[in-house]
């Protein structure tokens, strides 16, 4: 079985973003970036199929960035992943949400697989949309928000979270499955793996590799254009009040919510 | 574009009060557009829902009472949509930021070779076309966009337009079932929380963290949740504890909410946190720690014993509303 994550790398949520006022990219040259927090549980499940499912499965990490993508992907790698493909060309920047599942979709079938595992979403776009978009541009089902998974042979369940609780749904493979947290708990690379990461095999795949039409991305592929980025100025501190008593604190609370007409 | 659609969710035929929120949203960028607005339901219920929006200011509801939500997961409601759209269109619709309102963006995004963009909590018509707001990177940057092409699918937050009644003048039109065969089937669907509000859907969000030490203290929590007409929410650190599903998580690895009201009890209010609800309309902190990092953005910062000050404030609220 042939299994592939599909992973980003985001800005550290700690890190302050600056934008391009003439490209309105965000600069992310300048800020420190890290394997998108819900890629790690992705990575996690794979590796755990392939411990369960045993025999030739192998687990690649595919990825679009620049060429320092490569630091986000040792990181999978030393977690245990068998070898990774990084789409990466100067054409790149600019594309979209929908332009990013088609390259990551056209990368997909360059590499071949039987299972795609994606996290949810980004921590720095949230859409939440590509999991599904990728699934459509392949043409195979979209099991997303799964917080179980398992492989009955030609065939993939998973329990998909829900508002109320969660179904269980199941479709033959090959699939695309997005993974909640709370599905596993990652393991982190260990020295041992580090090490060996650095011997495993990253392929770079431009644009010409996987047959994309350049119409299709950057700015002239998208969508949508952004008007403008505005910084959203932190919240004022409100007023902080010490309750010695804690009928005087509850007290407090009501009239507050009284006077903001919140109840 | 020749309209403005929203899909509107319902449970079993009552309308969720986000999609009374995005009818009316659509019906309104109709207007202003000087275009049609429609809302669409599908699945079991739908001639119930498609009744209930009536009471809305939306010109036509079209209602797919057999398009098989129900036993197959997104591919029928995709491909019922794309009929709709195909035909109508070209249009925008608006979808709910749920699980499933993003994976039909996806989707139909693909299929009609949209443009979308998704988390917003804003739309406007301007020079005739849509201009819409979203919040990105944790709320930190508001980002304003347009379409280029002529179809668009918006996903929107919930809690971001008003609902608004009006005398029902729109007309039902029924849509035809697919006949594709589908195989990603519902094997079953497992409620373990019947009645209660989705943390993301609620307008006021009472949250617990570490401060409340073990599972066994959440009933405060919603006992307060319940007395406001809110739901429950947590932090990282009570949802990694195992105290309470992943589900309630707000913030990074959970859900963005933007609440009316959002009171967090026993949570420090690490960026992690912040990121998942700083959109609240107002936001009261009770944590017996004067130096959490909470207290730097919330509107009311309570210090004290969250154990006897948050059941004083359940009572109180009863009282009053019993009273009201």
């Amino acid at each position: 079985m042939k299994i592939v994550v599909a992973v980003k790398q985001v800005p550290d949520t700690n890190a302050e973003k600056t934008f391009d006022p003439q490209t309105k990219r965000l600069n992310r040259s300048s800020i420190e970036n890290v394997l998108n927090p819900f890629d790690e549980y992705a990575i996690e499940e794979a590796l755990r199929c392939k411990e369960s499912l045993g025999g030739d499965t192998t687990v690649t990490i595919l990825t679009m960035a620049p060429q320092r993508g490569v630091d986000v992907v040792r990181k999978a790698l030393g977690m245990g992943a068998d070898n990774a493909a990084l789409i990466s060309d100067d054409a790149i920047g600019g594309s979209d949400t929908m332009s990013t599942a088609y390259l990551l979709a056209l990368g997909l079938k360059h590499i071949g697989f039987d299972l795609v595992l994606c996290g949810t979403q980004s921590t720095d776009a949230t859409n939440g949309i590509v999991p599904a978009a990728i699934a459509e541009h392949l043409r195979v089902p979209a099991l997303t928000y799964a917080k179980k998974l398992q492989i009955n042979g030609t065939a993939v369940e998973i329990q998909r979270e829900i508002e109320t609780g969660y179904a269980r749904v199941v479709a033959q493979l090959p699939a695309v499955v997005s993974v909640t947290k709370g599905i596993n708990e990652p393991r982190y690379p260990t020295l041992k793996g580090i090490m060996g990461a650095k011997k495993k095999e990253i392929t770079m795949l431009t644009l010409a590799d996987i047959g994309a039409d350049v119409a299709r991305i950057g700015d002239a592929g998208a969508k949508t254009q952004v008007e403008s980025f505005t910084p959203v100025g932190a919240r004022a501190r409100g007023e902080v009040f010490v309750a010695s008593d804690p009928k005087e604190g509850a007290r407090k609370i009501l009239e507050f919510l009284i006077a903001k007409k919140a109840i | 574009m020749k309209a403005v659609v929203a899909l509107v969710e319902h449970d079993a035929g009552t309308v969720r009060r986000s999609g009374l929120e995005l009818a009316t949203k659509a019906a309104d960028l109709g207007r202003d557009l000087g275009v049609a607005s429609g809302a669409v339901v599908l699945g079991p219920g739908a001639d119930a829902a498609a009744q209930a929006l009536k009471e809305t200011p939306i010109d036509t509801i079209y209602a797919g009472a057999a398009v098989p939500v129900d036993r197959f997961l997104i591919d029928p409601a995709v491909d019922a949509l794309e009929a709709l759209l195909k035909e109508r269109g070209p249009l925008t619709m608006l979808v709910p930021a749920t699980n499933a309102g993003k994976d039909i963006a996806g989707r139909i995004g693909v299929r009609l070779g949209a443009g979308v963009i998704t988390e917003a909590n804003d739309i406007a018509a301007q020079d005739g076309a849509l201009v819409v707001r979203s919040p990105k990177f944790g709320g930190s940057i508001i980002s304003t966009l347009r379409f280029k092409n002529t179809y668009g699918i918006v996903v929107c937050r919930a809690n971001s337009f008003t609902a608004r009644a009006e005398a029902g003048k729109g007309e039902v039109v029924a849509l035809a079932a697919p006949t594709a065969q589908y195989n990603t089937r519902i094997e079953e669907t497992v409620v373990q929380e019947a009645g209660k509000l989705s943390v993301d859907e609620a307008g006021i969000v009472v949250s617990g963290g570490r401060g409340l030490g073990g599972p066994e203290h959440f009933d405060i929590i919603e006992a307060l949740a319940d007395a406001l007409g809110g739901a429950v929410g947590a932090s990282r650190a009570a949802v990694d504890a195992g105290w309470i599903p992943h589900a309630h998580q707000v913030g990074q690895t959970g859900k963005t909410v933007t609440p009316q009201l959002y009171i967090a009890c026993g949570i420090s209010g690490a960026i992690q946190h912040k990121v998942g609800m700083r959109s609240a309309g107002i936001i009261v902190a009770i944590n017996k720690d004067s130096n959490a990092p909470i207290y730097e953005f919330c509107d009311l910062g309570v210090v004290g014993d969250l154990f006897q000050i948050v059941p004083e404030l359940t009572r109180l609220v009863k009282e009053r509303k019993g009273a009201a």
